[in-house]
């Protein structure tokens, strides 16, 4: 019953209109004026108002209006029917104004926040954009610290976004494409890109892939995520998300796709592989050797996140010869009287953990400080002095439980905690050979995943020599002369050759 | 349906399988180290002795209380065989006896006169145990050298292994574990040698008076055991040991005390270090000849007395001194082995193989055991003293003349 197709033109029959469609909320307000310069001709504001700014709206719409004001006057005179572009070239001290006779164009520009002005005997109204809700400043990212990287992060609004991004990248080929996801909720999804970077079948398929969501609405860009991924039951995300304008903006410069999702303030990257998940932008503002050490680290964590525990069932429970002598009769000092197999006691504590992890997360953060009382005295401590868990096997847990905190992305840092399970499930049945199955099969899967067309686990597996230069190592930037292939970014050169900085030749 | 059937086989697969081979570690008992003896009631049985660490004595330092369990825990068993007596041992065995961790296998004496083949036989194919552990002759019975002291550790085991590791510093390095005895041992002409263990009354805790203090038997390393193909023959003597230690340890740098060139009466310390031997075979006649020629650099370690000579000469008739005495020591060594023992245990067999392969294989490969005992062997050396220890004056040149006179 909604209003569909143009305005009549007939000021009390639109309004009947627009009440018909939008409502009569008290947050949507009809404001009624007269025009003394268009022969007292009423007019009719509608705007929401906690999306409206409602100081630009008395100062630069209401009062030029209400005003008498002889030029208009003049030119409305001279151009008899068309009150509209008078308006507009005399009647409005508003940057943004668009004339539009389509009620649907109309109906979505006042629930985003946008003025329209109705006229009486004019089949055109007119839409200002003067929208301004309160919304956050811009502050310091939260997920990804740096110590040494820009302090800017990205907001909920999209339009921020996009000048934080625009502000990065001043090239005029930095494109900027809307999409409108979501039958009721009418989400702005915006991609950037670098024109004649930007990889023509990445494009298309991005945009091929935003454009079959059929949806009612997107609460986060984390649905969006789950609509456009390659492998939609993988535990592995297979797009990089990010919080910092500075990421999103070096991929663009590598030829990626940045995905804006309004009301997000994490956007989404695309395509991404798996070394870009163990990528921090604190790699290239620290020394290219620091930025090098930093990633091994990440490795060696993610190395010890999946199999701290599962070592430690392994070498109690099967091969207790591999553990140095004195080191296999401390643990075995440890264990004397512990009830449960080895398997057992890692399963549980390591569901321990997690619960704690949830738990940190999850309750008032005035109560932060029971969680760590009762997680490391009475969990920890006492189990072990009551005899229940290995001395040892506490420290196994607390080294992974740690060691995943040191992956940077959470999503993937979430991947490879659940992943431990399994992993200590085939470990606790089969020793050092279910250990190394379970470690090749989770590698096997990584090979076989894409992310957009692209191997996930490229360069490694496909190997891609060139792009070695930025996975395990971080070379110094003048070394970083083509950009990365995975992207497949049109144009590949991104520096001149010889940028070693070095004396002048005489 | 079918799908779904295949994954409950698929999931059940590692469940029903229940977890295969699992053990856990505090149900186990490490051996640390084992004793093989002849049983003194049944001359065909086995007598196995196993000293187990006991892990609460080793656990964490926070109840350290005075009343710390006993490190090890000692049994014995006896048995047909090695393996039946290990078996027993389950009898009297709270804990899973696992061998992975043992350090040292020693043999009692009777036992190894009579035959080792069967103890080399079952640690070799223990598929636990690890091919590095050390193998030792006990002069008496294995079982009290288990039960004896050895070195500070807590666990003697563990400390006889590192005895054994530390020869090094006596150059008495003669790597005799598992991996070395089998190789020997299914060589065609290399015989064994073993090291030896000996036990000495050593004062543990010094009291006021003599009835306070507390004497116990101590393990000591102490020479060699020879062996021909499967039954020991008899032990060498540290002197005698030290001789072929000279071209048969790992390491052999050793020190040796030289008479004074100036004053026989006195001794000089010399380091050898750098040590090379180079054995040389000829097929002249129908027996062959070897030669041994030691090289090495000698360090003046200790020099009690002074000297009038000159530097070079005093290094000249050093050096002359240092090598009579290293050749002195070898021929020690060699004339026990071959007049005594008549037994290849100095791999001399494996020289003439790759030094003279078709004389070897045309005949002198069978008849080596009678030939061995009549080998002719030169001995040489040639030792470099470094003239910058030299220059050191010794300290009692530095003495007054006044106190001279004690």
């Amino acid at each position: 019953m909604g209003a569909t197709g143009n305005i009549s033109g007939i000021l009390d029959k639109d309004k009947q209109d627009l009440i018909n469609t939008i409502g009569q909320g008290p947050d949507i307000s009809y404001r009624h004026l007269t025009i003394p310069s268009l022969d007292n001709c009423q007019a009719l504001i509608v705007y929401v108002k906690g999306l409206a700014n409602t100081t630009e709206l008395e100062d630069s719409i209401i009062a030029p209006l209400t005003t008498p004001a002889p030029a208009l006057a003049q030119d409305a005179q001279q151009n008899q029917s068309d009150k509209v572009s008078a308006l507009m070239k005399y009647g409005l001290s508003i940057a943004d104004v668009t004339p539009s006779k389509l009620w649907a164009d109309i109906c979505d520009h006042i629930v985003s926040g946008d003025s329209v002005l109705f006229m009486d005997q004019s089949d055109t109204a007119l839409i200002l954009a003067n929208r301004g809700w309160k919304q956050r400043s811009i502050s310091e990212p939260t997920t990804e610290v740096e110590s040494r990287g820009p302090k800017d992060c990205f907001l909920e609004d999209i339009m921020s976004n996009m000048g934080l991004i625009r502000r990065r990248i001043r090239d005029y080929n930095l494109r900027f494409e809307g999409f409108k996801i979501g039958d009721r909720s009418k989400t702005d999804v915006v991609i950037a890109y670098i024109e004649d970077l930007v990889s023509e079948s990445l494009l298309n398929e991005v945009r091929t892939r935003l454009g079959r969501i059929k949806t009612d609405g997107i609460s986060n860009s984390s649905a969006v995520e789950e609509y456009i991924q390659d492998s939609p039951f993988s535990i592995f995300p297979q797009t990089e998300h990010t919080e910092r304008p500075d990421r999103g903006a070096a991929a663009l410069l590598e030829g990626r796709i940045v995905i804006l999702v309004d009301n997000a303030p994490f956007q989404i990257i695309v395509p991404a592989t798996f070394w870009s998940f163990i990528q921090v932008p604190g790699d290239y503002y620290a020394r290219y050797i620091i930025g090098t050490f930093w990633r091994w680290i990440r490795l060696f964590a993610i190395f010890l996140t999946i199999s701290s525990s599962s070592a430690y069932v392994l070498l109690t429970s099967f091969h207790q010869e591999m553990l140095p002598t004195s080191l296999a009769l401390k643990v075995a000092a440890g264990r004397m009287g512990v009830p449960f197999p080895a398997a057992m006691e890692a399963f549980v504590m390591e569901i321990i953990f997690e619960i704690m992890t949830e738990a940190g997360l999850r309750m008032p953060k005035a109560l932060g400080q029971t969680v760590s009382i009762i997680g490391t005295l009475v969990i920890g401590q006492g189990a072990v002095m009551a005899g229940l868990v290995g001395p040892a096997l506490v420290i196994a847990v607390a080294i992974g439980a740690i060691a995943s905190f040191a992956i940077p992305s959470f999503s993937m840092s979430n991947s490879i905690r659940l992943l431990r399970f399994p992993l200590l499930f085939s470990s606790a049945v089969f020793g050092l050979f279910g250990y190394l199955g379970g470690g090749i099969l989770i590698t096997i899967y990584l090979m076989s995943l894409r992310s957009f067309g692209t191997p996930f686990y490229a360069p490694i597996g496909p190997f891609i020599r060139e792009d070695l230069k930025d996975t395990l190592v971080r070379v110094p930037r003048w070394q970083m002369i083509t950009r990365p292939w995975f992207a497949r970014p049109k144009d590949k050169p991104r520096q001149a050759p010889d940028l070693k900085p070095k004396p002048d030749p005489q | 349906m079918k799908t779904i059937a295949l994954y409950v086989l698929l999931i059940s697969l590692p469940l029903l399988s229940g977890c295969w081979d699992m053990r856990e570690i505090n149900e186990l008992g490490l051996v640390m180290a084992v004793g093989i003896d002849k049983s003194s009631n049944n001359p065909d049985h086995y007598l196995v002795t196993v000293q187990v660490a006991n892990p609460q004595a080793s656990g964490s330092s926070a109840d350290s209380s005075i009343n710390r369990p006993e490190t090890i825990w000692i049994a014995s068993a006896e048995g047909k065989t090695i393996f039946e007596a290990i078996r027993e041992l389950a009898r009297i065995s709270s804990q899973r006896i696992m061998w992975a961790h043992n350090n040292v296998i020693v043999i009692g004496e009777s036992l190894a006169r009579d035959d080792i083949t069967p103890v080399i036989d079952f640690f070799s194919h223990n598929h636990e145990l690890r091919m590095k552990t050390w193998m030792a002759v006990a002069k008496g019975s294995a079982t009290d050298f288990l039960k004896a002291k050895a070195g500070m550790g807590s666990i003697p085991g563990q400390s006889l292994a590192d005895m054994f590791r530390y020869q090094q510093f006596t150059g008495l390095d003669f790597h005799s574990n598992l991996l070395k005895v089998y190789g020997d041992f299914t060589s065609d002409t290399t015989n064994l040698l073993i090291g030896s263990l000996s036990l000495e009354q050593a004062t543990t805790q010094a009291g006021l008076s003599k009835a306070q203090e507390n004497t116990v038997e101590q393990i000591q390393m102490d020479g060699m055991a020879v062996f021909d193909q499967r039954r020991m023959l008899g032990y060498l003597s540290e002197d005698e040991t030290r001789g072929l230690a000279w071209f048969l340890s790992e390491n052999p740098n050793m020190v040796i005390s030289v008479p004074h060139p100036s004053d026989s009466s006195e001794s000089v310390a010399v380091e050898i270090v750098a040590v090379k031997a180079k054995i040389d075979s000829q097929l002249d006649q129908q027996t062959p000849s070897f030669s041994i020629r030691i090289t090495g650099t000698g360090h003046i370690a200790e020099e009690d007395t002074t000297s009038d000579l000159s530097i070079n000469d005093f290094k000249q008739q050093m050096e002359f001194l240092a090598e009579q005495q290293i050749i002195e020591e070898i021929e020690l060594g060699l004339d026990k082995v071959l007049n005594v023992y008549k037994s290849d245990v100095l791999g001399f067999g494996k020289v003439v193989h790759s030094q003279h392969k078709q004389e070897w294989n045309q005949g002198l490969k069978d008849r080596w055991v009678q030939i061995f005992p009549d080998v002719e062997i030169s001995v040489a050396a040639d030792i470099e003293i470094k003239s910058s220890t030299l220059n050191q004056i010794p300290l009692r040149n530095y003495r007054r003349s006044s106190v001279i006179d004690d």
